[in-house]
C-alpha cells in the first residue's frame, strides 16, 4: 500500500478520458435524482409560493460554488486528493479524502434508500428492502468495472431516455392553477434561507468532478459545459416546482410525501393510464447513473489515497451499498438521513469549498 | 496470383508440424520423367496432367542440355518458382499448393512451376440473404480468387490493399486482408491484422469462424463485424475507411469496424431515394425495439400493472386471457419457444417442405393452441408481431442476436414488471457501452454522440449531404466529395 | 457477460414481487357508500365485470356495510372468488343521506391507496348509492364505464366544470375553498346530472340545480364548450357558448369588494322569432341575456355567502392578490363581503342560416 499517492498528480491514460462537452451529461445526470419527485414539498413548507424563487437562488449558489471549484482545480491541477495533499500535508490529507470518499458513498446511499422507499410505497408494497438494493448495487457495480466512459455513456443515455418525462409536467400545468403562484415574494428573508439550504440537497451531484476532473480532456474547456448542465438541472427544477405548486393547494402539498408522483396520476395518452407506474420504471434509470457516479467517485477516493485498485475497492464499497439501506426502516428515518447527507452537502459547499478557494489563492499553482 | 506466402510465421511445438519437416509427404509422386535425367514430383489430384504435358515437358525436351538453374530461367511460364537447395517443408509446402518440382538428380536446385488443375467454382451467383430488387446482383463465391477479382473490378486503384496470410495451422487458409492505403485508419488495419494472425487453430472453414475468434469480446451475444455477401457492400466499407478480409471457401467478405446502426441499414438503402430508406430504417430500428421490448411489457403490464390498460382493452385482455392454465410469463415463454421451433424446424428443411411446416405450424398450431384454451390470443398476435418485426433486421447475425435477447427480458418482466425491465433495458445499453468493435466505440455515433455522422445512421441522407466520412473511424482522408458553389436562382452555368 | 448473468441471477434470487394478473382479480370499476341501518355504519358498494366470453360480460355488485372503509373492503374480499383490485376503479358515489354527514374518513383511505387513481370522478346521488349501482340501465353499464363516461362527456361537451378526485382534494385542503361534485339521480333508464353538491368541509351543506351549472361553470373556470338557456320577457332561445374566460379583481381592500369579470363569446342557436341577422338586434339580445347571466351569477354568490362556504375560491383568489393576507380575518368578513359578477357577453354569429 502506497499512502502517498495522492502527492502526485493522477495519471490517467488518454483512452480512459472523456470529452469535455460530456461533462454536462455527468453533472445533470447526477444532479437530478430521486430528489426532483419531492423536494418540492420541503421548500413550500417555508416560502409556498414563492418555492421557484429558491429554486433559482439555489441555482445561482451552485453556480458560484462551481466556479469556485474550477478555480481551485485549474489551478492546482490533479484532483481533489491531490490537492488535499498539498493544502494540508501528508496525514491531514488523509482523513480529508477518506471523508471525502465516504461522502460521496453516502450520497448513493441516499439516493437508493429513498427511491426504494418510493418503490415499497408505489408499486410493489411488499418488496423487501435487500432484493432492490442487491439489484441496484450489482447494476452499478457493473457499470463501475467497465470504466469512467461507460459511466458518461450510462449518464448520457440516462439523460435521452428520460428527458420526455418533463413533458408530463404539461398535465399539471395544464389542470393547475395560476393563482397558487401569487402573490411574489411574500415571505421573511429568513424563511427563504431555510429554504435554500434544505434545497441544496436537490444540487447534489456536481460535486463528483472534484474526482473525475483528470479525467476529462482539456479540463478547462469542461468548465462551461458544467455550468450548462448545472442551469438545465435548475431549469427542469423550476419547471417541476412551477407545475407542483400550480397543481396542488399549499394544504394538500404539505401531505403528499412524493408530489411529483401525484402530479403523473392524471397524465393518460390513449393508450396507456396512470402514468406513474411508468415513471417510477422509468426512474429506475435516473438512479442507476446516480449510483454508479458516487460508486466511481467513492472508489476513486480510495484509490488515489491508499493505491487500492478500483477494480478490487469496488466489490467491498458495492456491498455496503447493497446493505447499507436495508438498516433505514421506517419513513422518519429515511428522512433524517436526507436531512443529514443535505446539511452535510450545504457544509461542504458553503463553507468548505471557499476555505479551500481561499486557500488555493494563496498557494503557488501547480508546476507546468 | 503468385504463390502465397506466409504473412506472419506461425509459431507452434505441435509434433505434427515437426514430423512434417522430416520427411516427403505420402501422398507425392515422385518419379523420373524420362527425359535427360529430370525428376519431378507432384500430387496427381491437384495438377492438370494435360498442362504439365503441353507446357513443361514438351519445353524439357527441346532443350535437354540445359541445368536446372538455366531451365528455370528460360522456362517460358509464368507461375514459377526456384530453390537453390529446399528443405523437405518448403517442398510438402509446394507441391501441396498445386505445383510439380521439377529436379535434375545431380543438383540440388529444384524448379517449381505451378500447373494447379483448373478448380471448377461454383458460379457468381444472385445474393439471396441480401438480396435487391435495384442494385448489383452479384454476389461472392467460395473461391478467393473469384471474389478479389470482384473487388477490384470495382475498384481499380492503387490504393487498394491486398495483404494475404495463412492461417490454420492444417486448413493453412488464405486469408485476404483489404483496405484502401489513403483512406483506412492504421490504427484500425493493424489491429485486424495481428489479431488474424494470432490465430491458433487447426482448420479454418469459413469466415464466421475467424469472426468468432477476432471479436473484442467474445462473450458478448452482439456480433462485432458485419459479414455480407454482397462485393458492393465490401467496396463501399472499404471506401468508408474500414478494414475487410475475405477467406478462401467461404462466400462472405467480412468488414469492421462497425456499429451497432450499421446492422440495420440494408445495402438497397443506397439504391433507393433517401426518403424511403431513412423511412425504412427507422422502421428496422422500431422493430428491433419492438421485438425485444413488446412481449415483456405485455407480460409486465399484464401480470404486475393492470391499472395502465385503458378502458377499452380491458375486456379484450381479460377475455382473452381467461381459462389460461399459466401464468403469464410462462405463456409467453412457450409461445416464443413456439416461434423458434417453427423457425428452427423451417430451416432445417428443405425450402418447399420448410413452407408448408411454416403454415401449419403459424396456422394450425397458432388457431389450435387459442382455442384449446392454452394461449390468450392478444399474446400469440404480439409474439408473431415481434418475431416478424426481428426478421426485418438484415444482417443476420445480428437478428438471431434479438431474438436470443428476447428470452431474458422476459424472464425479466416476470420479476418485477416494469421496473426489472428498465433496469434489463439499462443492462442491455451497458453492455452495448463497453463493447467495442476492433477497438472503436460501438454505439458510435450514438455514443460518443457526433450528431454529423448521424446523416448515415438511424436515417440516410441524400449523398450530396454526406460530404465527409464517419469521424468515429479517425479515417486519413476525411472529405469523400469535393466541395461545390451553390448556384443561385436563375444562375446557369 | 459473466457478470451481466450473475446480475440476472441475482433476480433469481430476489424473487417475485408482488403479483396482480389481470384475470385472476377481480375488477372493481365503481365504488358506492351508503348510511347503513346501523349507527355509525356505512354500506359499500362494489360494482365489477364478470366476462362471459369474449364478446359479452355482465356487471355484477356486490354490498357489504362495516365501520371504516377498510372493514368494508376485507368483508367484500370474503364474499368473492378473486382479490378485489381498486386500480381500474373509474367512479365513486356516495348517496346525499351519508354526504351531508362528512365523507372524508372514506376519501382519505382511498387517497392513501396508491393504486386509486386521482382522475377518478366522484359525484352524490339522490338516492341509495347501491339502488344506483345494482342496475345495468339496458346494459348501458354493461362495460361499467357509465358513470365515468356519463361526468366525462358532460365536462369535456356540456356544462359540468372539471371536476375529480384531485379538484375535490385540491379544494377540501385549500384554505379558502369549499369542494364541489355532480349531483347525479336515477331517472328510469339512465342517471341524470341533476345539479352541483355544494359541500362544506366533506359535508354537503346544499346543491344548486341544472339550469344553473353552467353559470357555476363560467364562474369556476375558463371553458370552451357550453349551452345556456335564456328566457327573457317573451322569448326563449339558446346560446351556444364558444368561449368563456373569468378574471377578479379586488376593488375594495382588503377584500371588502371584489369582482368577477367573465367574458363570454357565443352565438345563437334556436332562435327563431326575431331577425338575428340585424346587428341591432342582436346588440339587444346580447343586453338581455347578459342582464339575466349577472341575475344567475348574483343569485348563486349570495347563496354561497349564506351557506359560508366558497366553491368558487374567491378567496383564493383575494389571497394571490393580497401580500400578507389574513386567513382569519378574511374568514370572519368572507359573509359581508361585496361580490360583483361583470358578463361580458359577445355573440358572433348566430348559426348556420340568417
Amino acid at each position: 500500500m502506497n499512502l502517498n499517492k495522492s502527492k502526485f498528480p493522477p495519471q490517467v491514460h488518454e483512452n480512459a478520458k472523456i470529452a469535455p462537452q460530456l461533462v454536462f451529461f455527468l453533472v445533470i445526470g447526477a444532479q437530478i435524482g430521486v430528489g426532483i419527485l419531492g423536494f418540492v414539498r420541503y421548500i413550500a413548507k417555508f416560502v409556498n409560493q414563492d418555492s421557484w424563487l429558491v429554486v433559482i437562488a439555489g441555482g445561482l449558489g451552485i453556480h458560484l460554488v462551481i466556479w469556485m471549484m474550477f478555480s481551485i482545480l485549474n489551478k492546482h491541477g490533479g484532483d481533489i486528493f491531490n490537492i488535499h495533499h498539498q493544502f494540508f500535508g501528508k496525514w491531514l490529507s488523509i482523513p480529508l479524502s477518506l471523508l471525502l470518499s465516504l461522502y460521496y458513498l453516502a450520497t448513493a446511499v441516499v439516493v437508493l434508500r429513498t427511491f426504494i422507499e418510493a418503490v415499497q410505497n408505489w408499486m410493489f408494497p411488499g418488496i423487501p428492502t435487500w432484493t432492490l438494493s442487491l439489484i441496484f448495487a450489482g447494476l452499478a457495480y457493473y457499470i463501475v468495472s467497465k470504466g469512467f466512459r461507460v459511466i458518461t455513456g450510462i449518464a448520457f443515455f440516462c439523460f435521452v431516455l428520460t428527458l420526455w418525462i418533463m413533458f408530463t409536467h404539461y398535465f399539471p400545468i395544464k389542470h393547475g392553477h395560476v393563482i397558487n403562484l401569487m402573490p411574489f415574494f411574500d415571505h421573511e428573508l429568513e424563511d427563504f434561507y431555510q429554504a435554500f439550504k434544505v434545497m441544496v440537497l436537490s444540487f447534489i451531484g456536481f460535486e463528483y468532478l472534484l474526482a473525475y476532473y483528470p479525467h476529462i480532456q482539456d479540463s478547462k474547456k469542461a468548465q462551461k459545459w458544467a455550468h450548462y448542465g448545472s442551469a438545465s438541472t435548475t431549469v427542469i427544477y423550476i419547471i417541476t416546482t412551477i407545475s407542483t405548486l400550480m397543481y396542488f393547494s399549499p394544504k394538500q402539498l404539505q401531505g403528499l410525501t412524493w408530489p411529483t408522483l401525484q402530479e403523473w396520476k392524471i397524465v393518460t395518452f390513449p393508450f396507456i393510464e396512470r402514468f406513474e407506474y411508468i415513471g417510477i420504471s422509468f426512474f429506475g434509470i435516473v438512479i442507476l447513473i446516480n449510483l454508479a457516479l458516487a460508486l466511481w467517485a467513492s472508489c476513486r477516493g480510495l484509490n488515489r489515497v491508499f493505491d487500492i485498485k478500483i477494480r478490487l475497492s469496488v466489490i467491498p464499497v458495492s456491498l455496503i451499498l447493497f446493505l447499507a439501506p436495508a438498516f433505514f426502516t421506517t419513513r422518519f428515518q429515511v428522512d433524517e438521513l436526507n436531512n443529514y447527507t443535505g446539511k452535510i452537502a450545504y457544509y461542504l459547499f458553503y463553507a468548505y469549498l471557499p476555505l479551500l478557494f481561499v486557500i488555493s489563492i494563496f498557494k503557488k499553482g501547480a508546476k507546468k | 496470383m503468385k504463390f502465397f506466402k506466409t504473412g506472419k510465421s506461425i509459431k507452434s511445438n505441435r509434433s505434427t508440424e515437426k514430423k512434417e519437416n522430416k520427411q516427403l509427404d505420402n501422398n507425392i509422386l515422385w518419379q523420373e520423367t524420362g527425359i535427360s535425367d529430370w525428376e519431378s514430383g507432384y500430387i496427381e489430384s491437384l495438377i492438370s496432367q494435360e498442362r504439365f504435358n503441353k507446357e513443361v515437358l514438351r519445353f524439357l525436351q527441346d532443350h535437354q542440355k540445359l541445368s536446372s538453374k538455366e531451365m528455370y530461367e528460360q522456362l517460358p511460364f509464368g507461375n514459377k518458382h526456384w530453390d537453390e537447395s529446399p528443405d523437405n517443408k518448403t517442398i510438402n509446402a509446394m507441391i501441396l499448393q498445386g505445383c510439380v518440382a521439377l529436379k535434375k538428380r545431380s543438383s540440388s536446385g529444384m524448379v517449381f512451376v505451378h500447373v494447379m488443375k483448373e478448380q471448377t467454382v461454383r458460379a457468381i451467383s444472385v445474393p439471396e440473404v441480401e438480396f435487391s430488387v435495384i442494385g448489383p446482383k452479384e454476389a461472392f463465391n467460395e473461391d478467393l480468387e473469384t471474389n478479389l477479382v470482384l473487388i477490384q473490378k470495382r475498384l481499380p486503384t492503387s490504393a487498394l490493399q491486398i495483404e494475404l496470410i495463412e492461417i490454420g495451422l492444417r486448413s493453412k487458409t488464405k486469408v485476404a486482408v483489404l483496405y484502401l492505403k489513403d483512406i483506412a485508419n492504421e490504427q484500425n488495419v493493424k489491429t485486424l491484422k495481428d489479431r488474424l494472425a494470432g490465430i491458433e487453430y487447426d482448420h479454418i472453414l469459413d469466415s464466421s469462424y475467424l469472426i468468432q475468434m477476432i471479436e473484442d469480446n467474445k462473450m458478448s451475444i452482439f456480433p462485432q463485424f458485419i459479414d455480407t455477401e454482397r462485393p458492393d457492400r465490401i467496396v463501399a466499407s472499404l471506401i468508408e475507411g474500414k478494414v475487410a478480409f475475405i477467406t478462401q471457401g467461404s462466400p462472405h467478405g467480412v468488414y469492421g469496424p462497425v456499429s451497432i446502426l450499421e446492422f440495420f441499414s440494408a445495402f438497397d438503402d443506397y439504391f433507393v431515394s433517401w426518403h424511403i430508406a431513412s423511412l425504412f430504417r427507422l422502421m428496422r430500428m422500431f422493430a428491433v425495439f419492438f421485438s425485444i421490448f413488446a412481449t415483456p411489457l405485455y407480460v409486465s403490464v399484464i401480470t404486475y400493472h393492470p391499472e395502465l390498460i385503458p378502458d377499452d382493452l380491458l375486456s379484450t385482455l381479460t377475455t382473452s386471457r381467461t381459462d389460461i392454465p399459466f401464468p403469464p410469463v410462462l405463456e409467453a415463454l412457450f409461445l416464443e419457444l413456439t416461434i423458434e421451433l417453427l423457425r428452427e424446424a423451417g430451416a432445417r428443411l428443405p425450402t418447399k417442405v420448410g413452407q408448408t411446416i411454416g403454415i401449419v405450424g403459424g396456422i394450425v398450431i397458432g388457431t389450435a393452441s387459442v382455442e384449446a384454451g392454452l394461449t390468450s390470443n392478444v399474446l400469440l398476435i404480439i409474439v408473431a408481431l415481434s418475431a416478424l418485426a426481428s426478421f426485418t433486421t438484415p444482417v443476420y447475425r445480428m437478428s438471431n442476436a434479438i431474438r436470443l435477447l428476447r428470452f431474458p427480458m422476459i424472464i425479466l418482466s416476470g420479476f418485477w414488471g416494469l421496473l426489472s425491465l428498465t433496469l434489463g433495458l439499462m443492462m442491455i445499453i451497458s453492455h452495448l457501452l463497453a463493447l467495442t468493435s476492433l477497438g472503436r466505440p460501438y454505439l458510435a455515433p450514438i455514443y460518443p454522440p457526433r450528431l454529423s455522422d448521424w446523416k448515415d445512421s438511424f436515417i440516410r441522407l441524400p449523398f450530396f449531404m454526406q460530404k465527409e466520412r464517419p469521424k468515429q473511424l479517425k479515417v486519413k482522408e476525411k472529405r469523400k466529395m469535393s466541395w461545390w458553389k451553390k448556384r443561385d436562382i436563375d444562375e446557369f452555368e | 457477460m459473466k457478470k451481466l448473468i450473475l446480475l440476472f441471477m441475482c433476480f433469481l434470487l430476489s424473487g417475485c414481487a408482488e403479483r396482480e394478473v389481470l384475470d385472476d382479480i377481480t375488477i372493481v370499476r365503481t365504488l358506492g357508500f351508503d348510511k347503513a341501518s346501523k349507527d355509525n355504519e356505512i354500506k359499500g358498494t362494489i360494482n365489477y365485470p364478470i366476462f362471459i366470453n369474449e364478446q359479452t360480460f355482465k356487471m355484477k355488485y356486490l354490498t357489504a356495510s362495516g365501520e371504516t372503509s377498510k372493514e368494508i373492503r376485507n368483508e367484500l374480499n370474503e364474499m368473492t372468488a378473486r382479490p378485489l383490485f381498486i386500480g381500474k376503479l373509474n367512479t365513486v358515489l356516495f348517496s346525499a343521506e351519508l354526504a351531508k354527514q362528512g365523507i372524508m374518513e372514506t376519501l382519505d383511505t382511498l387517497q392513501r391507496d396508491p393504486g386509486v387513481g386521482r382522475a377518478i370522478y366522484l359525484g352524490i346521488t339522490k338516492q341509495d348509492a347501491e339502488s344506483v349501482l345494482s342496475d345495468d340501465y339496458n346494459y348501458t353499464n354493461s362495460d361499467g364505464n357509465y358513470f365515468s363516461n356519463l361526468i366525462k362527456q358532460n365536462e369535456n361537451f356540456s356544462n359540468l366544470p372539471y371536476l375529480n378526485f384531485h379538484t375535490f382534494l385540491y379544494a377540501f385542503f385549500a384554505d379558502c375553498m369549499d369542494p364541489v361534485m355532480p349531483y347525479l339521480s336515477k331517472k328510469d333508464d339512465a342517471v341524470k346530472i341533476i345539479g352541483l353538491a355544494l359541500f362544506k368541509d366533506d359535508k354537503m351543506v346544499g346543491s344548486i340545480d341544472e339550469h344553473q351549472i353552467l353559470i357555476f361553470k363560467t364562474l369556476f373556470q375558463n371553458f370552451n364548450e357550453g349551452s345556456f338557456q335564456f328566457s327573457t320577457k317573451g322569448y326563449k332561445g339558446n346560446l351556444e357558448i364558444l368561449k368563456s374566460k373569468m378574471h377578479f379583481e379586488i376593488i375594495q381592500k382588503p377584500h371588502k369588494k371584489v369582482m368577477i369579470i367573465v367574458d363570454v363569446k357565443g352565438r345563437l342557436t334556436e332562435y327563431t322569432k326575431v331577425n338575428a341577422g340585424d346587428p341591432r338586434v342582436v346588440k339587444g339580445i346580447e343586453k338581455n341575456i347578459k342582464k339575466e347571466l349577472e341575475h344567475h351569477a348574483l343569485e348563486l354568490t349570495r347563496k354561497f355567502q349564506k351557506l359560508n362556504i366558497d366553491p368558487l375560491g374567491i378567496g383564493e383568489h383575494v389571497r394571490s392578490q393580497t401580500k400578507g393576507f389574513n386567513l382569519q380575518k378574511y374568514r370572519d368578513q368572507y359573509k359581508d363581503m361585496d361580490i360583483n359578477v361583470v358578463y361580458n357577453l359577445k355573440i358572433t354569429e348566430s348559426g348556420i342560416s340568417q
